[in-house]
């Protein structure tokens, strides 16, 4: 098992830069046209991010407990904070991501009157909005996709 | 659902799906209100909830948004949500139909 080795607080950090890294250039450019799901959720990113933090934090555990060269203890600390910091900059970076939303400047406020428009129902019957008028309605708009 | 049944408030889903596939949904989930077919996202587009390029291969999508209409067509209440995550809780709705039918 290599996460008690000198090593790895550096592959530690290597894990967690890789892991950032990927999701810019290989998720969000390959995998989300295909998968947006993963794009917000990126499970595999995800993964090598709290690996990469678990080597970090035992490799930095293990060289502040053994006696050391002052540097490479700095070191590993360094290292492991930058890659606390890297990760958690990518998880508030994935969270605001999905609340990221058109601006629907037009979407009709409270007091406007609601557009009409006319769809079929699941049994392909066409459905007025304004057809109901005189009830009071709940309209709901799902991304779909499901 | 039954509370907007005895509130007498119909709820209408939008989505941006085929009938079939909106009419699976209904019959896999349950479902008690209509979902109505906007695959053209006509609908979308008249309460400017189109998010471009936001889904599968790129394509555009409507963006959640919920809105009380009353009555006489107007808009009471909505949430345009910002993380689609989110969405609103139906006892707060209800509680806003109340409110409007006093």
């Amino acid at each position: 098992m290599t996460h008690n080795n000198k090593w790895s607080p550096w592959i530690g950090f290597l894990l967690g830069l890789a892991a950032v890294v990927s999701y810019f250039t290989v998720v969000t450019r390959v995998v989300a046209p295909a998968y947006p799901w993963f794009r917000d959720v990126p499970v595999v990113n995800l993964a090598l991010l709290a690996a990469g933090l678990w080597l970090s934090f035992a490799g930095a555990r293990r060289s502040l407990a053994r006696p050391a060269r002052p540097a490479a203890k700095a070191a590993t600390v360094i290292l492991g904070t930058l890659n606390a910091v890297l990760a958690g900059l990518f998880v508030f970076y994935l969270v605001s991501f999905s609340a990221r939303m058109p601006p629907s400047i037009d979407a009709p406020q409270i007091g406007a009157h609601a557009p009409g428009f006319t769809l079929p129902d699941a049994a392909g019957r066409p459905v007025s909005l304004d057809s109901l008028r005189g009830r009071d309605v709940l309209l709901v708009f799902y991304r779909g996709h499901w | 659902m039954s509370e907007f049944a005895a509130r007498d408030c119909d709820v209408l889903a939008v989505v941006a799906d085929p009938p079939e596939r909106n009419a699976q949904v209904i019959r896999d989930l349950g479902l008690e209100f209509p979902i109505l077919s906007d695959v053209d996202l006509m609908a979308a587009d008249a309460y400017d909830l189109r998010h471009e390029g936001a889904g599968p291969e790129g394509s555009d999508i409507a963006r959640p948004a919920s809105f009380l209409v009353d009555r006489d067509g107007v808009v009471r209440w909505r949430d345009v949500t910002e993380n689609y995550r989110l969405r609103p809780h139906p006892d707060v709705v209800l509680a806003r139909l109340d409110e409007i039918r006093r």
